[in-house]
C-alpha cells in the first residue's frame, strides 16, 4: 500500500476517534454547572453546534498529528502500530462516550 | 394555514430523516459481512462502504438542518411535559454525531489502504461501532418521534 495514501487513511480514522472524545468531554464539562433546560431554550446560542464545530476542530488535529506522524515515518513502523490498536483505541473510546451521553444526555 | 403548512413539511422532512437513518444503518451493517472476507475488497464492497460513510454523514447534517425547528418548536413543550423524552432526544443527537464521525474514519480508512489487513480490520471494528452508535440513536429516535411531534 501506499505508505502517504493509509497516512490519510490513519488520520482520519484517529481524527474521527479523537473528536467523539472531544465532544463528550465537552458535554461532561457542560454539565458541571449548566443551566436549567428550560433557560437554554430561550438563547439563540445552541450549543450543540458549537460542540460539534470545536470537536471536529480537535478531529482534525488528532488526525493531522498522527496521520502526519505515520506519513512522515519519524517513528519506525508507527503507521503498522497505529492501525494494529485501532480497534481497542476506538473500542474503548466509543463505549466510553455513547454510555456518558446516555448518562448525561 | 402557513403553520399548518409549516409543521407539515417538518413532520415530512423529519420522517425522511428517519427513513435514512434506518437506511444508513443497513448500509453500516453490510462492511461487517463483506470484509469478512481475507483479501483486498472487491470495487463493490469498497463502493458500499464509501455509500455507508456518505448516506450516514448526509443524515447527519440532515438531522442538523432540523435541529433548530425542532428546538424552537417542539423541545419546549417536551420539556415542559415530558422532560425524560427531550432528555433522550438530546442524547441521540450525540451518539447520531459519534455514528457520523465512526462512518466517515472507516469509510476513508478503508479507501485509503484497501490492501492492508489491519486497515480492513481496523475499518470492519470502526463500521461495527458506527452500525451499534446507528442502531442507539435509532431507536432513541423512533421512541421520541412517537411522541415528539409537530402536533405534540
Amino acid at each position: 500500500m501506499s505508505e502517504g495514501r493509509a497516512a490519510v487513511g490513519i488520520g482520519v480514522a484517529y481524527g474521527a476517534v479523537g473528536a467523539i472524545l472531544a465532544y463528550a468531554v465537552q458535554r461532561l464539562l457542560d454539565a458541571i454547572d449548566e443551566p436549567p433546560m428550560s433557560a437554554v431554550l430561550a438563547t439563540a446560542f445552541i450549543p450543540y453546534f458549537w460542540r460539534v464545530a470545536s470537536s471536529l476542530v480537535v478531529g482534525a488535529a488528532v488526525g493531522l498529528g498522527l496521520g502526519g506522524a505515520a506519513a512522515v515515518g519519524g517513528a519506525p513502523a508507527l503507521g503498522p502500530r497505529l492501525l494494529g490498536a485501532l480497534p481497542v483505541v476506538a473500542g474503548l473510546a466509543t463505549l466510553c462516550a455513547v454510555a456518558a451521553m446516555l448518562a448525561v444526555p | 394555514m402557513e403553520g399548518a403548512d409549516a409543521g407539515g413539511l417538518f413532520a415530512l422532512a423529519a420522517r425522511l430523516h428517519g427513513g435514512l437513518g434506518l437506511l444508513a444503518l443497513a448500509l453500516l451493517l453490510h462492511p461487517l459481512v463483506g470484509l469478512r472476507r481475507p483479501g483486498p475488497p472487491s470495487p463493490a464492497a469498497r463502493l458500499a462502504a464509501a455509500l455507508a460513510g456518505g448516506i450516514t454523514l448526509l443524515v447527519a447534517l440532515f438531522g442538523a438542518v432540523l435541529y433548530p425547528t425542532y428546538r424552537a418548536g417542539i423541545k419546549p413543550g417536551l420539556v415542559r411535559d415530558a422532560l425524560p423524552l427531550a432528555q433522550r432526544f438530546e442524547s441521540k443527537e450525540h451518539i447520531g454525531f459519534f455514528a457520523a464521525a465512526l462512518a466517515v474514519g472507516a469509510a476513508a480508512l478503508l479507501w485509503s489502504a484497501p490492501r492492508s489487513p489491519a486497515a480492513r480490520r481496523g475499518a470492519r471494528w470502526m463500521f461495527g461501532l458506527a452500525a451499534l452508535c446507528a442502531a442507539i440513536t435509532a431507536a432513541l429516535g423512533l421512541w421520541v418521534a412517537a411522541f415528539a411531534h409537530p402536533a405534540f
